[in-house]
């Protein structure tokens, strides 16, 4: 990135975020309020029988592809690259998936592996409240480290057996505790999925297909959203989303002492790796709550209630999850666009036999979108876009949850000011580390 | 386990370096086509396998792609004329993460698990060295295309072997020479200062010395430096 004036489109970037900011002091409070009435488009007429076999439907469809996919992952090509597994994980689902949750909504509800087999399983014992999301963030955390910090996470076989793993594993859960609790509160792909849902613009509102401004379902969470593991998981996806990237940088590298021309491999840097990824998550959730907390003793000084902490906090964790999304797909548009022919190539001789089911005659994997200026000017832009409209959508939100919190205007800007300092920040980070020097 | 098919005959580190001394120019880009000679009078039916270890993912995974669109371009060409001695060629492609670690189970499972007569395919250094004890204590020939100094001075084994490129003491003591007679008797030296940068300083500058040349001034880059810019007013004006 050498190449691109990426210091003046740094400064863009943050300038449009503190303008953000500027704006929302100037405007009157019912701005964010109209800007987040989502419009009812169309009633929905449940049909309670149509709709649980629909749904069981896709689920069981899911199910089988997913069983055919460990199939190839266990005894196809052992090339991640050719493999459907691997391409299908960490391409289809990981990225793709993830990244169009933020549009369509809430899908995985419908189409997980696990509801069209344990959809009506109650348990044979109470998941207990105090467990919270703890157990999904453990296994987010979990997931996490086998991503960034194991030395071939993309390896089919490898692979094949965690898929296979976390299946049976998952659904043990569900028969334990019942698949609706732990696909909220425990499954942490669910919980990933249903977090970037909250900043589709369609949704489902009181009983109609509803559209609005990016984040409005923000305001409407589920309860397990808004407690502390709730909130404690969404501060997680965004601090490990910023971590998987910064792990990346000449700075991270240098700071673990190692050589950023000379990167020894992945097994070499395994503690660090897991270490970062922990710390980052410990540090980011402890500036969220610093700077929750200064804004809102300011805010409670000012309008004379007692909102407290862990309500603030609880509910203010929903505004940050448009940055995690952003991140999501600014960090992973490169690898996607280059993994996805892949999957291309993968899916017309998925057996690797020499077929070609989708026609496509001699495909050629590219990479020269890397190679010249205006189409990596473009990329880097695209990628830059996604991190300061994140910002601004998470700008505000948070503004409209602390208009809630504190219904008094004044009260709720001011208890935006050191949230929007971090705001700030953490778009000059995103926009830097889109930018910074690799070695890893 | 006991039906497990074995090729009818395992190449081993003498016929394939018999092989490649028989030339025929048979050792393509990428060592592909060693084990001509000790096949000959073998008449069977199974593919010759090769182990790809292949830089998939990982810091090496740009140069891994093209290593792969050539090897599969490179035995398409062999098999569609008939493969070797009528043997198909068969690529095992394993990802080694650009790992040295990850590089050794590779290695391991192109022996164990794939029944593999020959693996190819490393460039990264480390990887390489990784992965070549593991090579020789399974006697499973190993070519390289590594251009560090390790391989020809004898610091690996004898199943690990570079075909078909040079490393840096080689090419920097070749290019000296001629330097020193065309471009000039006085050079500043500007390398990345780890390993890599100190082959190039330590050779070139006693190569360009011997034949009569100066080095003026040795300019070391930290790794971390990502502009190198600042750096130039530092060449002495003579050089």
């Amino acid at each position: 990135m050498l190449l691109l004036p990426t210091d003046i489109y740094i400064s863009s970037g943050v300038l449009t975020v503190v303008l953000t900011i500027l704006a929302l002091i100037v405007l009157p409070a019912s701005f964010t309020s109209t800007l987040f009435t989502p419009k009812l488009l169309l009633h929905l007429k449940p049909v309670p029988g149509w709709t649980n076999r629909l749904i069981n439907l896709l689920s069981l469809t899911t199910l089988t592809i997913v069983i055919f996919l460990l199939f190839i992952g266990f005894t196809g090509t052992h090339d991640p690259l050719r493999n459907l597994l691997p391409l299908s994980v960490w391409t289809v689902f990981w990225i793709a998936l993830v990244s169009l949750h933020g549009v369509l909504g809430n899908v995985w509800r419908y189409i997980n592996p696990w509801c069209g087999i344990a959809g009506q399983w109650c348990g044979k014992f109470a998941l207990p409240d105090s467990a919270g999301c703890w157990p999904g963030l453990v296994c987010f955390l979990l997931f996490s480290s086998f991503t960034l910090a194991d030395t071939a996470p993309e390896d089919p076989f490898r692979l094949a057996t965690v898929v296979t793993g976390y299946l049976l594993f998952t659904l043990i859960c569900c028969y334990l505790f019942g698949t609706n609790a732990w696909l909220a509160r425990g499954e942490c792909f669910s919980m990933v999925m249903q977090r970037m849902a909250a900043i589709s613009p369609l949704g489902l509102f009181q009983g109609h297909v509803a559209a609005g401004f990016c984040g409005w379902k923000g305001l409407y969470p589920s309860t397990h959203l808004i407690t502390v593991s709730g909130a404690v998981f969404t501060l997680a996806l965004l601090a490990i989303g910023s971590f998987d990237g910064l792990n990346e940088t000449f700075w991270w590298l240098q700071l673990i002492g190692i050589n950023p021309l000379e990167f020894p491999g992945r097994s070499a840097v395994i503690f660090e790796t897991v270490a970062g990824l922990l710390i980052s998550a410990l540090l980011l959730i402890i500036c969220f709550v610093f700077c929750v907390w200064t804004g809102s003793l300011a805010a409670n000084r000012i309008a004379g209630t007692r909102v407290s902490l862990l309500t603030a906090s609880t509910e203010l964790s929903i505004a940050i999850l448009p940055i995690a999304l952003a991140y999501h797909i600014a960090h992973y548009l490169t690898a996607f666009m280059v993994n996805i022919q892949y999957t291309v190539a993968a899916l017309t001789d998925p057996l690797q036999n020499g077929r070609d089911l989708l026609g496509l005659g001699r495909f050629y994997v590219t990479t020269g979108f890397f190679n010249t200026q205006s189409s990596v000017r473009t990329i880097w832009l695209t990628q830059a876009a996604s991190v300061v409209v994140g910002h601004v959508i998470s700008i505000l939100l948070a503004h409209r949850i602390a208009l809630r919190l504190w219904p008094q205007p004044r009260a709720a800007t001011v208890s935006q000011a050191p949230m929007a300092a971090f705001m700030v920040l953490y778009t000059l980070l995103g926009l830097w580390l889109l930018a910074a020097p690799r070695g890893a | 386990m006991s039906d497990k098919k074995q090729p009818a005959v395992k190449f081993n580190r003498r016929m394939v370096l018999k092989s490649m001394a028989a030339g025929a120019g048979g050792v393509a880009a990428a060592g592909l086509l060693p084990g001509l000679g000790g096949y000959s009078q073998v008449h069977s039916a199974e593919p010759i396998k090769i182990g790809f270890q292949v830089h998939r993912t990982g810091i090496g995974a740009a140069y891994g792609r093209w290593y792969d669109r050539t090897t599969q371009a490179c035995v398409q060409k062999i098999n569609d004329a008939g493969g070797i001695n009528g043997r198909m060629i068969e690529i095992v492609a394993e990802d080694d993460g650009t790992d040295p670690k990850r590089g050794a189970e590779v290695v391991e499972k192109f022996a164990s698990q794939h029944n593999c007569d020959v693996s190819f395919g490393t460039l990264f250094s480390h990887v390489v060295y990784g992965s070549a004890p593991r090579a020789g204590e399974l006697k499973m020939p190993y070519f390289v295309v590594s251009e560090g100094h390790h391989v020809a001075s004898g610091a690996l084994n004898r199943y690990t072997l570079q075909p078909g490129i040079t490393d840096v003491k080689s090419q920097v003591e070749a290019m000296a020479p001629f330097i020193s007679e065309n471009l000039g008797k006085k050079v500043t030296m500007i390398f990345p200062d780890f390993a890599f940068g100190h082959d190039h300083r330590d050779y070139f500058s006693a190569a360009f010395e011997a034949k009569g040349g100066t080095i003026l001034e040795k300019i070391a880059i930290p790794p971390t430096e990502t502009s190198f810019t600042k750096y130039f007013p530092k060449i002495p004006r003579d050089t």
